[in-house]
């Protein structure tokens, strides 16, 4: 057996590994105190000076254990553990706390989704810089008209689809290069 | 009372595969046996002990199983394992190599 496999073992079975640990070391604090009574010290006394000399257990654990375990894991581990514990505790506290972040988070991805779709990317198609928003405005009042009016319609159908070159220009594939935009009306003149 | 010296380091390990290769162990044992042969030289201190046993199990060296010691308490038994007795000659020789070096330094200087 590899030496990983082995720690993986230790990390799986690890109660019964910690258990054999904590009990090894007993048995050798036990084994000390009776040695220490054996040359005549006081029970007590040699109770307590196995208990000073086995340094102190749980010490000892620790570092055996560190031998295995990474201790920062198990540390994350108690961390966590503690974490879902006090949870459980205080219901409310955590109802609040996850939907605020929920909320919070939610709100921030879907904005951003919103602009980085609206403003940020290429529109999904090609040659998305030539396409042309068209408005149709009524010259005395300035009011945008509801519709294109039927000629305009007319004009549009004909050439099927219209391009933009330019900032305040139009063209399309059979008018001339370069229609003035701002003048167009109805809908370019001489195209 | 003076504090034990201390052992070089990996030392405690081939000092616990030596005890080992003679017959099986539990801790509190090696740690009187290693006190003995030493004459109250080399003193172990459990906190070392058990981290380098552990280190020997995780490496394959040793196995461990639990028995019934001499005053019937349950203890835990150490056994060298077949590359637990390679790593001890491999070690030894190291050891020796060592030794050697620092005496020629010694020596000579």
């Amino acid at each position: 057996m590899t030496g990983w496999l082995r720690r993986l073992r230790a990390r799986i079975r690890y109660r019964h590994f910690d258990r054999d640990l904590v009990e090894e070391l007993e048995t050798h604090r036990a084994m000390k105190e009776r040695e220490l009574v054996s040359t005549g010290l006081a029970p007590d006394e040699a109770r307590r000076q196995a208990r000073r000399d086995l340094g102190n257990v749980m010490l000892a654990g620790e570092d055996a254990r560190a031998v295995w375990i990474a201790p920062w894991l198990e540390s994350i581990g108690q961390d966590v553990r503690h974490a879902v514990r006090s949870f459980r505790r205080d219901r409310a506290f955590t109802i609040t706390t996850v939907l605020t972040l929920a909320i919070g988070i939610g709100a921030t991805t879907s904005t951003y989704s919103i602009v980085d779709g609206t403003l940020f990317k290429p529109l999904p198609y090609d040659n998305p810089e030539r396409v042309v928003m068209l408005m149709s405005r009524n010259s005395q009042t300035g009011n945008l008209a509801e519709s294109l009016g039927g000629s305009e319609a007319a004009t549009l159908h004909r050439f099927g689809s219209l391009f933009r070159s330019g900032s305040s220009t139009f063209s399309c594939p059979s008018c001339p290069p370069r229609c003035a935009s701002s003048g167009i009306s109805p809908l370019m003149p001489g195209c | 009372m003076r504090q034990p010296p201390d052992l070089l380091p990996g030392t405690l390990d081939l000092l616990v595969l030596r005890i080992l290769a003679r017959e099986r162990m539990h801790g509190y044992g090696i740690a009187q046996r290693l006190k003995e042969l030493s004459d109250d030289v080399l003193r172990v201190g459990e906190s070392s002990l058990y981290p380098s046993l552990q280190r020997l199990l995780r490496d394959g060296f040793l196995e461990a199983e639990w028995g019934a010691s001499e005053n019937n308490r349950r203890a835990r038994y150490y056994t060298l394992t077949r590359d637990g007795r390679k790593q001890l000659a491999a070690e030894r020789e190291e050891f020796d190599g060592i030794v050697a070096a620092i005496q020629q330094v010694l020596r000579t200087a």
